[in-house]
């Protein structure tokens, strides 16, 4: 042991300390940013070489950042859902408002009930017109709102991808760094961070699954198995549909050539926005659309005019609803895309466009001025048989298509508040689901903050025991110069 | 250097700030809910259960609606019975007249003025309007059910009567020879040629415009009714017949004998007129009662509806208030916590 070796010995721990205070100020200086980990720089000592400081470390949570990708994914598919089913809700609103189609529906009734009780007035009349024109408004409304939420859905897919195929980029150049800084033993926890936070955007938009290599190399999957990233990155591609009408399907999302959303498939993602995303596209919008179209049916259907002469030749006829396929009826029970969107006033009934209200009375709104369809053939102004028969027939029980997923067998208003349940009960379970979900991952997000986050506190004080190091490290240098020099003076 | 409890210093923060977003959005609903007694998202509470609450509204607006064009045919039902009880008074102080005048034949003159004052009252009656609408006309209540007996030129009815007479007795009934037509003559013409004047077709094509189908309206969700008379009636032809029997057919100028025949026709059918007056009247009557029973189990159907709805969708008051005073003293807690994590730093104890 000699005193030059003790200096060397406080040299080295000097090095090593400034090294260590350097990994403190980097810690600090990312306190606040999600993405860091904590780095800690750990002291090796050697045999007669004092300590050094042979890499950085890096504390990570496998586990947790694993749980913590599932968790984001599944909660980013719920939101979209959440979020596209109340837009629908618009179309419904609150109960006590009476937008919905279902109410408007018995304001119509109510509207002919007055009618009826005093057929003669006009003015009553046109007051039936207009209130089967806010139902048809509401009608065109509803299916041109569920059409927009299924167009914001498919772009948003769009977006979607184009992130997925831009972060697959980022992570490569990443990837590649990671992979040469294992081989050569640089410092790569940065890079790692930066990786991991690629990863954590990537599960946002896209269940993933990942596989470490020893180099240092991560593959990436999809939830359902197909491969994102493996030494380079495959290739998402979606092709966006400028018209997303009832009736038309959007297209769907190939990663690697294989199919993962958007068509029934065995390698369909399961979780991610964009899996949300294109269950609100081709799930949930569509069976509610249908449900609007059907609605319109059975409205067209209600309000249809039958020959009435002794000996019935004509076919019925579309009356005060009508839609682009008028005057002839469109087939009941069966589904029709595109009728909510379509289906209007007849012009004839509306005096607005210069049609005659009583008609609603009088019958013959298909065709005005044919005997066949007129009811009230001796022409009475308090004729009530045709009104009772309208409010008897929008009560009928119809049929309706299967694939509405609603009872095919109710009235008309019915089957309208069957509908409303259908989207409220749908609502209310996606979004117990998203609050069960959004806890989950702000519980996954937090414990691996926890665990891998840098606390500021515990920095400071591992600084102050650095400081006092290399205040020993330094007193100790001191100590051996002044002892060197008073030997010096010893023999001068 | 990893310690066996570990915290980071940004999940200790992200953590407060989450719970007081939460914290916030409920306290937001709880307000909304507090101010209008409803649930703050009726939907999303109610899930399914939403429909029901739908078709509860739905069938208060039918009743809703039901009550109110209730109300408008009981109204018109009111004044059909007014019109029906003058006429019944009308038709009564005629018969009234009628009866002396046979034992006595002293008012003969004023018999005729009778006459003619029940017939012009009696299409006054029938020609009676509400709000545009004319009560006995059935479902042509666009149409005056009625034309002007008196009117010039002469009714298609008064003209008709005039017409047969000519026919049968080969003068006008204002020629004072009428006297020389004997009572067998006149008992056939009456029988016959007269009464047929008052048949169906004739009635509708002579006399009155109505319609014979009555307004019918729906009373309630299930039943429909007849809620008008028509001019059409039987009851209002015997009444003119037996009116224009003593004031068309030159009543003042024809022999007693013949006078006699024709009063005892009158009698006859004024008091079987009256008679049927009454039937008219109380099939009105129990319409009216149907109608207003009706509206009294609307009534109580929208006390149900109006709990019903309430029952679904409104939050109790007490619950709320004691709710929001929790939210805030929660908040108030979670402001204080973050407010004292901020200022414990170890920062403030460090020396340099």
């Amino acid at each position: 042991m000699s005193l030059t070796l003790s200096v060397d010995t406080a040299r080295s721990s000097l090095q090593a300390t400034s090294e260590q205070i350097s990994v403190v100020s980097r810690n600090i200086a990312r306190v606040n940013d999600s993405d860091a980990t904590r780095k800690t720089a750990t002291l090796v000592s050697g045999p007669g070489v004092g300590v050094s400081i042979p890499s950085i470390g890096r504390t990570s949570n496998q586990l947790l950042f694993n749980a913590y990708l599932t968790a984001n994914s599944s909660n980013q598919a719920q939101t979209s859902i959440t979020s596209a089913l109340d837009q629908l809700q618009n179309t419904v609103d609150d109960t006590d408002a009476e937008h919905s189609p279902a109410a408007l529906m018995a304001k119509l009734g109510a509207a002919l009930q007055t009618y009826s009780g005093d057929p003669q007035n006009s003015a009553v009349a046109a007051s039936v017109v207009s209130a089967a024109k806010d139902l048809s408004n509401a009608l065109n409304s509803a299916s041109a709102t569920v059409t927009q939420v299924r167009q914001q859905a498919d772009s948003d897919i769009a977006t979607s991808v184009s992130n997925i195929n831009s972060l697959l980029t980022q992570f490569q150049t990443l990837n590649n760094q990671v992979i040469k800084g294992t081989s050569n033993g640089s410092d790569i926890t940065d890079v790692l961070d930066a990786r991991d936070a690629v990863l954590k955007q990537l599960s946002t938009e896209v269940g993933i699954r990942t596989v470490t290599r020893d180099n240092g190399d991560m593959a990436i999957y999809t939830d359902s198995g197909v491969t994102l990233f493996d030494k380079s990155p495959r290739q998402v591609t979606f092709q966006q549909t400028p018209n997303l009408a009832a009736g038309a399907t959007g297209a769907a999302v190939y990663a690697d050539g294989v199919p993962i959303a958007g068509t029934p498939h065995v390698m369909e993602i399961q979780s991610g926005k964009l899996a949300g995303l294109v269950s609100v596209r081709d799930d949930v919008s569509v069976t509610y659309q249908s449900q609007l179209d059907a609605m319109a049916g059975g409205l067209i259907n209600a309000f249809a005019e039958t020959d009435q002469s002794a000996t019935p030749t004509l076919p019925a006829a579309a009356g005060l609803f009508t839609y682009s396929g008028g005057p002839a009826l469109p087939p009941s029970g069966t589904l029709v895309p595109g009728l909510a969107s379509s289906i209007k006033i007849n012009a004839n009934v509306d005096p607005a466009q210069g049609g005659d209200a009583s008609l609603i009375r009088d019958g013959g709104i298909s065709d005005p001025g044919n005997p066949a369809y007129t009811y009230n053939t001796s022409n009475g102004a308090s004729f009530t048989g045709r009104i009772q028969g309208l409010i008897s027939s929008l009560g009928a029980t119809q049929t309706f298509d299967a694939s509405t997923q609603l009872p095919t067998s109710s009235s008309l208003s019915d089957y309208a508040k069957n509908s409303v349940s259908w989207l409220e009960a749908l609502r209310q379970s996606a979004g117990a689901e998203a609050d069960y979900r959004s806890t989950v991952a702000q519980r996954a997000a937090s414990s691996l903050s926890q665990t891998t986050g840098v606390n500021l506190d515990e920095e400071m004080t591992n600084l102050l025991d650095l400081e006092r190091t290399f205040q020993a490290s330094s007193r100790l240098i001191n100590t051996v110069n002044d002892m060197l020099t008073t030997l010096l003076q010893s023999f001068s | 250097m990893i310690t066996p409890t570990f915290i980071s210093t940004a999940s200790l923060s992200s953590e407060t700030k989450a719970s007081i977003a939460r914290i916030q959005q409920r306290l937001v609903d709880a307000q909304t809910e507090l101010s209008t007694g409803r649930y703050a998202d009726v939907g999303m509470t109610l899930g399914a259960q939403t429909g029901v609450s739908v078709s509860l509204r739905q069938d208060m607006d039918q009743i809703q609606s039901i009550k109110d064009t209730n109300s408008i045919v009981l109204t018109r039902m009111q004044g059909s019975q007014a019109a029906l009880n003058t006429l019944a008074t009308t038709s009564q102080s005629f018969l009234n007249a009628l009866t002396p005048a046979q034992s006595t034949g002293s008012i003969k003159d004023t018999l005729v003025q009778q006459a003619q004052a029940s017939m012009q009252s009696l299409q006054d009656q029938l020609n009676t309007s509400l709000d545009g609408q004319y009560l006995f006309a059935g479902i042509n209540s666009d149409v005056k059910p009625m034309d002007d007996y008196y009117g010039d030129p002469p009714s298609a009815g008064a003209q008709a009567i005039k017409n047969a007479f000519v026919a049968k007795f080969g003068m006008s009934p204002d020629d004072p020879n009428v006297s020389s037509i004997s009572a067998s003559d006149m008992q056939d013409f009456l029988n016959n040629e007269f009464s047929n004047l008052f048949s169906d077709a004739n009635w509708s094509a002579n006399w009155s415009a109505a319609s014979d189908k009555p307004v019918n309206s729906r009373i309630s969700r299930t039943e429909t009714a007849d809620t008008s008379v028509t001019a059409n009636d039987n009851t209002f032809r015997q009444l003119t017949q037996a009116f224009t029997m003593i004031s068309g057919l030159g009543f003042q100028n024809l022999n007693s004998a013949t006078q006699q025949v024709v009063m005892q026709q009158a009698t006859q059918l004024v008091s079987n007129g009256i008679g049927s007056l009454t039937k008219v009247q109380s099939f009105l009557g129990v319409t009216q009662q149907r109608v207003s029973d009706s509206n009294d189990q609307i009534d109580t159907q929208i006390d149900f509806l109006n709990k019903s709805i309430d029952g679904l969708e409104s939050v109790d008051t007490a619950a709320v208030t004691t709710k929001i005073s929790d939210l805030s003293t929660a908040l108030e807690a979670a402001y204080a916590v973050t407010n004292r994590l901020s200022n414990l730093s170890i920062m403030d104890y460090l020396t340099s």
